[in-house]
């Protein structure tokens, strides 16, 4: 970029930084917006980025790419909600968009922030207890909670699924499922959670959680894995849901429950992060052990009619040495780009990469601490 | 003679079957009742490399089963057991199918093979012990191959077997550890052993009250109206084979000799009654008081009564995960709680079994023939269910008290044989915060109401009783908890009790229904006093344990 450039960008951000300030004696950080690539429209117009940052630093923000300007623009949530004075709050966890709002599930804080997805300006807050993943289906949103205190114990309880009605915003029910439930997918009228008993090791749950959604009753628990966290549903019907083994003996793994709620797979890849994207499934995987005390990283795409590996490194030109600790990944259903986060060490921002298709590199930009998960947007961000 | 004996044995055990799949055909809908369960209640076995393990299913109500289990595709047995190799470690899902005329069920398992297979002790923390008498242990240890123990009492070794011996004579707790160590690596549990004094067999009468050490020698006392009969029953504790019984009215000796005397008196006025069991002399005493005859205190309605049950007189609840009386709450706290819900229409958390509230109306609640007289709502809903029963008094000594005879309303389960009448348990007053509740009965058995990590208050237990134990007497009903697809479920009864959805008169119960401690029907023509027990014993892991959740009781005859 030429260097004039970057200096009107900066002159701009010093003046919306002080007419915000205007606003409110409070110093609001405005947003540091990076141009990043050039102007791309489509019908895809942007997407946001939650940064979960460090757990008790209280450092979730919220980022938001723009394709038609091909700016990349770093925490926005302050300046777009001054009055906030505690802004995103502790671990931000989820981020889905549903109607026109935008939900993001701030795990620590207990609780779903709730934003117009055209102004990110909150709509409300939502309370759960340790709330994880949301889904959505008829009008409801299905939240998943721990439903206990941050912390390892034996005897930690059973967590459930909040059931939100999405025009009043308040909880209407609860389910209880198996221990610590985690990611949900929603196939024939009927929820699928991942219990992964994070709290109990070394007696983690090793379920899945069948809830029918007429009745909201839990129906019955498919016996899985050990540890389970990341669960998709393909265009086949067949649902992936991923284990995150013990970190010792038991590895990651990834299995498919077919539609007779039967795993009818067990691929024996350790996944521990990964998207859908057609017949592609995109994991990476970053295998702590406990034994050799280091970290092995893949990156692998999963054939879904196939249902096997037919990539062991989706990023072809080298690059994924640059990255330290992938944490988020997700692809673009228009373009097909490819995008993977960098929590680097967890405690500084991160970086988030674009790659083609091809997996080249395309950008890249500095983020929030830990940038983590993104959902894409056909609604333009406004005020840009 | 043994062939003749053989063939009416046949003859019988047709005819019963055959009576039995014409009540199922009127009662139960078809299909519904196969079910299978796996000998592993994880749904998972584990099984170290070049080792076999036996996967192992139970099918329920089949008509003409066929079995098969399949992996990948491929039937690999046809038996409700399967015997797996691990040849290759890995995980492995097999599924278990069982096709029979009356439906067809498939179900998964999991086989893990694992290069190295800790051992894993599946034992539960606490250990009930009696004073001086040997309370053998064994080690119940999954993957235990060639594996060595470690017992430790308080610290110190005590058996390096497989089971341990223990003997301890002084009262309390003592901590005691498992070591189990294999060549794959080790598991290590922790006990808590209780010493409780050993059993002794005893007779007592129930008067509806819960029983301490303090009150246990109090003279129970019972009425009955002058032209009516009573029958007594004595709560038989630890005594594994009562043969006959001695009663004696005022000091004569009566011509009954087994546990029940009906006793009619032909005047007004007080008789001590006693019975002993011959083979331990244990003795009970009651003081029976013929009052006036029955409707001498009748109480009608009048202007400003509530139809439903105004005055609360006792809430002794069992502990539970509900219950929340902590060290230093009182008994007055209780009752006080009791009045509380009354004046709000509802009723308090009893706890688990034999937890109880007595309530009265401010008017007697007639026994309207052919109909209900009474409604008390549960939050039952199909497939979970935590029974609860009724029991009522009349205030026939015109004291306004609860100090009459109690009736059972029978229910369903009235005389079966899982039925338990004049069962009583004993709860244990926890040493520790956060631990299990332990609780012994009448025929010895004993058990935990465990804590759990949803309620977090430091004790379960009632702690406003501060003696070491307190004693719940009721009628227990056979559980009927089942954990169905990892999920917990509680069946109920078809009728009779509170909180239990049943055939559909859930919360409707009939004065007619009385019974005396023998079954037969009491004839009461009115009531002052309900008491609500839990009936069932139970415990789930995402519901805790079973426990009666009932509402106020309401005179339908208002």
């Amino acid at each position: 970029m030429h260097p004039y450039f970057r200096n009107v960008a900066l002159l701009f951000l010093l003046i919306t930084g002080s007419l915000y300030s205007c606003r409110k004696d409070d110093t609001v950080t405005p947003p540091a917006t990076t141009p990043v690539a050039s102007g791309a429209p489509g019908s895809i117009k942007g997407f946001f980025l939650l940064n979960e940052a460090n757990m008790g630093s209280n450092k979730a923000s919220l980022d938001y790419f723009d394709y038609e300007s091909g700016n990349y623009l770093k925490d926005i949530f302050p300046a777009r909600n001054p009055g906030i004075v505690k802004e995103l709050g502790d671990v931000g966890n989820d981020i889905q968009i549903y109607g026109d709002k935008l939900y993001a599930i701030i795990n620590v804080s207990n609780l779903v922030e709730v934003m117009d997805v055209h102004t990110a300006k909150q709509i409300a807050t939502i309370a759960i207890p340790n709330c994880r993943y949301i889904t959505f289906d008829k009008g409801y949103a299905y939240v998943s909670s721990y439903a206990g205190p941050v912390k390892i114990d034996p005897n930690a309880r059973l967590g459930y699924v909040a059931r939100i009605d999405t025009s009043s915003l308040t909880v209407k029910d609860t389910c209880v499922v198996g221990y610590q439930p985690e990611e949900m997918v929603i196939r024939n009228n009927k929820l699928y959670v991942a219990n992964s008993g994070g709290y109990r090791v070394p007696n983690y749950d090793n379920t899945v959680s069948v809830i029918d959604l007429n009745t909201f009753k839990e129906t019955s628990k498919i016996t899985v894995g050990i540890n389970l966290q990341h669960m998709k549903l393909d265009s086949y019907g067949d649902i992936y849901v991923s284990s995150r083994g013990n970190y010792e003996d038991i590895p990651s793994n990834l299995y498919i429950i077919n539609g007779a709620d039967q795993v009818s797979d067990v691929l024996n890849l350790p996944v521990s992060n990964m998207t859908i994207c057609g017949d592609s499934l995109y994991a990476y995987s970053t295998e702590w052990s406990n034994i050799t005390n280091s970290n092995t990283i893949a990156y692998a795409i999963v054939n879904t009619s196939e249902k096997g590996v037919v990539s062991r490194n989706f990023i072809t030109d080298g690059t994924d040495k640059k990255i330290t600790i992938p944490y988020g990944i997700a692809i673009n259903p228009e373009t097909r780009e490819i995008f993977v986060t960098d929590a680097k060490d967890y405690v500084t921002p991160g970086r988030l990469y674009c790659f083609t298709p091809e997996g080249k590199y395309k950008w890249d930009v500095e983020t929030g601490d830990i940038p983590a998960h993104i959902v894409f947007t056909r609604t333009r961000l406004s005020g840009l | 003679m043994k062939l003749l004996y053989n063939l009416r044995w046949l003859f019988i055990l047709s005819f019963f079957a055959q009576m039995l799949s014409c009540s199922k055909e009127h009662d139960m809908p078809e299909n519904d009742d196969l079910s299978v369960a796996f000998s592993s209640t994880t749904g998972e076995y584990k099984v170290k490399t070049g080792k076999t393990v036996t996967l192992s299913a139970s099918v329920t109500d089949a008509i003409h089963p066929v079995y098969s289990w399949k992996l990948d595709g491929k039937i690999i047995s046809t038996d409700t057991t399967c015997l797996f190799n691990g040849d290759k470690t890995g995980e492995y899902f097999l599924t278990f199918q069982v096709d029979a005329e009356n439906g067809s069920v498939e179900k998964q398992v999991k086989v893990s093979v694992l290069e190295k297979l800790p051992p894993e002790i599946d034992m539960t923390a606490a250990i009930i012990a009696w004073a001086g008498q040997d309370t053998k242990l064994t080690a119940n240890v999954k993957y235990a191959d060639s594996a060595s123990y470690a017992w430790r009492l308080n610290g110190n070794i005590v058996s390096s077997d497989s089971n341990y011996i223990l003997n301890q004579t002084a009262l309390g707790t003592n901590t005691l550890t498992l070591k189990v160590t294999t060549e794959d690596g080790e598991d290590l549990k922790v006990f808590t052993v209780t010493v409780l004094p050993l059993p002794v067999p005893q007779l007592f009468f129930d008067d509806g009250h819960y029983r301490v050490t303090s009150n246990e020698d109090h003279h129970r006392k019972m009425t009955v109206p002058l032209g009516k009969s009573l029958v007594l029953a004595p709560v038989i504790s630890n005594i594994a084979n009562p043969i006959t019984f001695e009663w004696t009215v005022d000091g004569a000796v009566q011509t009954a000799t087994d546990e029940y005397l009906n006793f009619t008196p032909a005047a007004k006025g007080s008789y001590t009654i006693t019975v002993t069991e011959k083979s331990t002399s244990a003795r009970a005493t009651v003081q029976v008081e013929c009052v006036a005859p029955e409707g001498t205190y009748f109480r009608p309605k009048v202007a400003g009564d509530k139809a439903s049950a105004a005055n609360g007189f006792d809430f002794v609840p069992a502990p539970g995960q509900f219950i929340n009386y902590q060290i230093g709450s009182t008994k007055a706290k209780a009752l006080q709680d009791l009045q509380t819900a009354l004046d709000n229409t509802s009723a308090p958390y009893i706890g688990a079994y034999g937890g109880y509230f007595i309530v009265g109306f401010d008017h007697s609640v007639n026994n309207v023939e052919g109909k209900a007289d009474l409604r008390i709502d549960g939050n039952a809903f199909a497939g979970w269910n935590e029974p609860g029963i009724v029991w009522v008094m009349q205030d026939e000594n015109g004291n306004g008290l609860p100090d009459d005879t109690w009736y059972e309303l029978k229910g369903s389960e009235t005389g079966k044989s899982g039925t338990k009448e004049r069962y009583a348990i004993t709860y244990y007053r926890p040493t520790a915060p956060n631990s299990d509740v332990l609780w012994t009965d009448n025929f010895g058995n004993t058990g935990t109401v465990d804590y759990n990590g949803y309620h977090s208050q430091q004790y379960y237990f009632p702690m406003f009783i501060t003696e070491s134990s307190y004693t719940l007497t009721g009628t227990r009903l056979a559980s009927t908890f089942v954990v169905e697809n990892g999920v917990d479920g509680s069946l109920g009864y078809p009728w009779g009790y509170v909180d239990n959805v049943g055939d559909g008169s859930k919360v409707s119960f009939w004065i007619e229904d009385a019974i005396k401690a023998d079954g037969t029907p009491a004839n009461l023509k009115y009531i002052d006093f309900v008491k609500v027990h839990t009936a069932m014993i139970g415990q789930g892991a995402a519901v805790g344990e079973i426990s009666t959740e009932a509402g106020v009781p309401i005179d339908l005859n208002f």
